[in-house]
């Protein structure tokens, strides 16, 4: 690590909204304000990671297992959000904006409240101004994007709702509005709301390390370019959803979500109420990749309403609803340069990223994560990175399967690329010379594991890079109009990390099966099953035993969100513990049992427990007994005297976050594309990607991550685009025709690797795949189409157009 | 404006008393409680309202049920053969093919169809069949294994 002094931009907690302290621990930034901020860590060596165990000494994990949920889900049985009706609901429509920033100057809403069947009509008049959804109004008075919020309706079905929309008249006083953040930053540009004094959100993220320009004046050889990372929407399949009902005092609210324990927390704050009295339930999530982090005006509409008509209110978005409300993938523009030695040793670094926030999302935070796997791939002594905000009339900004790393991956891996030519090496060597296998020099916190060495290498043998990439001079040699070309990019990320809240109960009940309490949701890791798979292995039970909560804030803890790729290291390192507090116990009642049946001493550590049998490892003629033995045989203590009785074991953990480690997923890619020079069209026709996971859990979902990563990384790099024009602020891609994503006749064969590099602090080694999986495509489909056509595309999505402008240019 | 309807679903004789502009979608939803067929987009886009109408992919977000009546209308709770899955079921359920499972019903409907009239698909002629269902999640490999499994059970 050098020894030169790094600064960071510290972070303001106490301005942050809760939805960017969410982020700031998603994303890793809280560790390293800490490690920055405590100075010298609190242990220059930490403990050793645990010895990796073969995959064969473990009877459950490692091995293929299907999603528990699975027979439900094909019956049509899982229950989603959107199959909650109940009796006597109402249905809700909104009113949205039209326009793109505006004031309201009347409103008036007396027609619609006098059409029969409408029992419920709210305005921003009817809000009180601290009840906001983080950062948007519930009901907008200065709309600041088209789709804004303006007034929502309760009605018996959705056709009276729509129809009371319609007599509901609104006039607008427009006001000047802003789209594109790099114009929107400048001085005199139009202001995104009228309170604000610029549409630069706060201080910029900045990053200095060692000398730039020292580096710089260093370097033999230097490249740069900037990048342009378009707007995308998630398209979670499940619309956004919310269904309230108030029993006196008491809201249930059953939503489509990835935290089930954030929206009871924040709808209970901002309702003035305890937390306690408000139960959210999500049993099925169909789909999130981000977007279903936060609490929305939608769930605060459907809250509202329900406590004005005393009835049950449903409100589930229309697809359009979803694409002005949900959070976007924000456009970032990044300029970003590297210096290198003539041999390839990288030793500068300097980025400047522009993320667009649209109207409600805060902060340089989210321009910080598009510059982090920049900061902490390779070994660079000289590092100056800025980011920034700017607040648009656009739909808000958001997490969004790996936040800024998807383009922040993509800007630094494509110029390598560029540099890997310019220095006339191959690719994957130039990645290898450089990779920073140490840990975070600005934290000084040493890696938990790095396996990106094995998943570059493994990569390139088994996609035959050697052969299929024949050296810089062969660039763009394909004959005819359909070009072939191969590419390649590694990937550093800090997504897939273990951090807090991180709790869980697991019971052994009374006739040996065992429940698994844990709050997060079931959104097709298949999480459940990952769970079960951990607590299985743990105990020594069988699979079949286990059983796993759905997400019910009534009767599980906060265990956090499901998002960050964190589910399987952090909510497993949760179950893990809570298994192993359940163990010890079990073993105590069984060793007890022992005892009395042999008349003599068996301690627990005598014992062995496999296939829901334990054992004693001591006298192999005894013959093992059953968890429902072990518990019946229990006893509890009454007035300091051990009395036998049946008692149900409770296991429980709360794990504390990782403070002596920095976290980081890897991995390495390699993409051919087939580029057709006449129409502009690019098909991906083959696709690998090769990751760290530090240990394989459940080895079929894993693979399954990594189809539907690379899938909708693909969509990323060629075909989804939200596109507002900018003469008027309106979307125009706001349906799933326009918006394009790719089906299944656009799909290559994918294939997916694992290096298990044996995390230090993961469930048996385990760290994340989610995010990473979607970020190891655009880079190397780029460098691909380099390759194939000698056209070096530096704006995604990489669609017909870019490509025959690019090949005219 | 209501009517008297008589629909036919999952062989089951059905007299329902909805408005005249309700789509089929949402009769079965929210008047026959039959909750597997699933909202994606309300456009007849993504593909995952699927229903099968005489044997035949249909969008039920698009289909007027005053239209259907005398039809055989098949939904995913159709599917199984009362506890024994369909092979589609069993093959999406063994494989992982369902992951948040959201699009699924309406993905396993239009592959009914393709294996009903071709038993032993082509990977061309399972691309063909579901090129009009949307999935999010699995990146459409387990897809294509599954459909190819239940082909030959």
């Amino acid at each position: 690590m050098p020894a030169a002094k790094s600064y960071v931009t510290p972070l303001d907690y106490e301005k942050m909204t809760p939805e960017e302290r969410e982020w700031a621990v998603l994303t890793g930034r809280a560790d390293l304000d800490r490690a920055m901020k405590e100075g010298t860590p609190r242990s220059t060596t930490p403990p050793a990671s645990p010895p990796a165990q073969p995959s064969a000494d473990y009877a459950v994990v490692g091995k293929p297992q299907k999603d528990l949920e699975g027979y439900r889900i094909v019956t049509g049985k899982s229950t989603f959000t959107v199959d909650v009706y109940l009796p006597d609901m109402l249905y809700v429509r909104v009113l949205r904006s039209p326009l793109p920033h505006a004031k309201i100057t009347s409103i008036d809403t007396s027609k619609a409240a006098a059409l029969p069947g409408v029992y419920g009509i709210i305005t921003y008049k009817d809000i009180p101004a601290q009840v906001l959804a983080g950062l948007k109004p519930v009901m907008a008075s200065e709309p600041a994007l088209v789709g804004d919020p303006i007034a929502a309706v309760a009605a018996v079905d959705e056709t009276v709702a729509e129809d009371a929309l319609n007599l509901i008249n609104v006039q607008y006083q427009q006001l000047p509005f802003i789209v594109d953040p790099i114009a929107g930053a400048k001085s005199g540009a139009p202001l995104a709301l009228s309170n604000l004094q610029s549409n630069v959100s706060g201080p910029d993220f900045k990053v200095v390390r060692g000398d730039v320009n020292q580096g710089f004046a260093s370097a033999d050889v230097t490249v740069e370019h900037t990048v342009n990372t378009q707007d995308q929407q998630h398209v979670a399949l499940e619309p956004h959803i919310a269904v309230a009902r108030w029993d006196n005092d008491v809201l249930t609210m059953w939503t489509s979500s990835q935290y089930t324990h954030a929206i009871a927390r924040i709808v209970a704050a901002t309702l003035g109420m305890p937390y306690s009295k408000v139960r959210v339930i999500s049993a099925f999530t169909g789909g999130g990749f981000g977007d279903k982090t936060a609490v929305y005006p939608y769930h605060l509409v459907a809250a509202l309403l329900a406590k004005k008509t005393m009835r049950p209110v449903r409100y589930e978005l229309t697809r359009l609803d979803v694409f002005y409300e949900g959070s976007h993938h924000f456009q970032v523009v990044q300029d970003i340069k590297l210096g290198f030695k003539k041999d390839g040793t990288l030793v500068a670094l300097q980025a400047d990223s522009t993320a667009r926030l649209g109207a409600y999302s805060r902060g340089s935070g989210l321009a910080g994560d598009t510059l982090s796997g920049a900061r902490l791939e390779y070994n660079i002594p000289n590092i100056l990175l800025n980011g920034r905000g700017v607040i648009t009339n656009t739909s808000s900004a958001g997490a969004r399967r790996s936040v800024g790393e998807a383009s922040g991956m993509f800007a630094l891996e494509t110029l390598m690329d560029v540099a890997a030519e310019k220095l006339g090496m191959d690719p994957v060597d130039l990645r290898l010379k450089n990779i920073n296998e140490t840990g975070d020099p600005e934290s000084k916190l040493p890696w938990t594991s790095n396996g990106l060495r094995d998943c570059i290498t493994n990569g390139a043998s088994a996609f035959n890079w050697k052969s299929r990439w024949q050296g810089w001079a062969n660039v763009n040699k394909g004959a005819g109009p359909l070009k072939t070309g191969v590419g390649f990019m590694a990937l550093a990320s800090n997504k897939g990390s273990k951090s807090p809240p991180m709790t869980a109960v697991v019971e052994i009940n009374v006739d040996g099966s065992v429940r698994v309490v844990q709050g997060a949701a079931h959104i097709g890791g298949p999480q459940r099953t990952t769970f079960a798979i951990i607590a299985a292995e743990t105990l020594g039970a069988n699979l079949d035993q286990l059983s796993v909560s759905e997400p019910d804030t009534a009767f599980t803890t906060d265990t956090g969100i499901v998002a960050g790729s964190r589910a399987t290291k952090s909510v497993g390192s949760a179950v893990k513990a809570a298994a192993e507090d359940a163990r010890a116990q079990l073993l105590g009642y069984a060793a007890a049992k022992f005892s009395k049946d042999l008349s003599r001493t068996v301690n627990p550590q005598d014992l062995a427990v496999t296939n829901g049998q334990i054992s004693l490892q001591t006298d192999s003629s005894v013959k093992p007994i059953t968890f429902a033995d072990a518990v019946n045989s229990g006893f509890i203590i009454v007035d300091g005297q051990q009395v036998p009785a049946a008692a149900t074991i409770i296991g429980r953990a709360v794990v504390p976050p990782v403070t002596q480690y920095a976290q980081q997923t890897y991995a390495a890619a390699f993409y051919e594309v087939q580029v057709n020079v006449q129409t502009g069209v690019v098909r991906v026709t083959d696709a690998m990607q090769i990751h760290d996971v530090g240990k394989v859990i459940n080895p079929l979902q894993l693979t399954n991550q990594v189809h539907g990563g690379s899938v909708q990384g693909t969509g990323f790099a060629l075909t989804e685009d939200y596109i507002y024009d900018t003469a008027t602020g309106i979307p125009v891609s706001s349906n799933l025709d326009d918006y394009k994503m790719l089906m299944i006749n656009d799909v290559p064969k994918i294939t997916a690797l694992f290096v298990e590099s044996n995390d230090a602090v993961g469930p048996f080694g385990a760290k994340g795949i989610g995010e990473p999986a979607f970020m190891a495509a655009a880079a190397a489909i780029s460098n691909a189409i380099y390759y194939a056509a000698g056209i070096r595309l530096t704006s995604l999505p990489m669609n017909p157009k870019r490509v025959l402008e690019a090949l005219k240019a | 404006m209501k009517t008297i309807l008589h629909l036919r679903v999952n062989g089951q004789d059905h007299e329902v008393y909805v408005a005249v502009h309700k789509t089929l979608l949402e009769v079965l939803r929210e008047d026959l409680n039959l909750t597997g067929t699933k909202h994606g987009c309300e456009l007849g886009e993504c593909g995952t309202c699927t229903v099968l109408v005489d044997g035949e992919p249909v969008l039920s977000c698009l289909a007027l049920p005053i239209e259907l009546q005398g039809r055989e209308i098949t939904t995913v709770e159709g599917l199984a053969d009362g506890a024994t899955p369909h092979p589609l079921q069993t093959a999406f359920a063994e494989l992982g093919a369902a992951q948040c499972g959201y699009c699924t019903p309406g993905v396993l409907m239009a592959s009914k169809t393709l294996l009903d009239h071709n038993p032993h698909p082509s990977r061309d002629e399972i691309k063909h069949a579901l090129a009009g269902n949307l999935c999010r999640c699995t990146g459409y490999a387990k897809i294509y294994e599954a459909v190819e499994l239940a082909s030959k059970t």
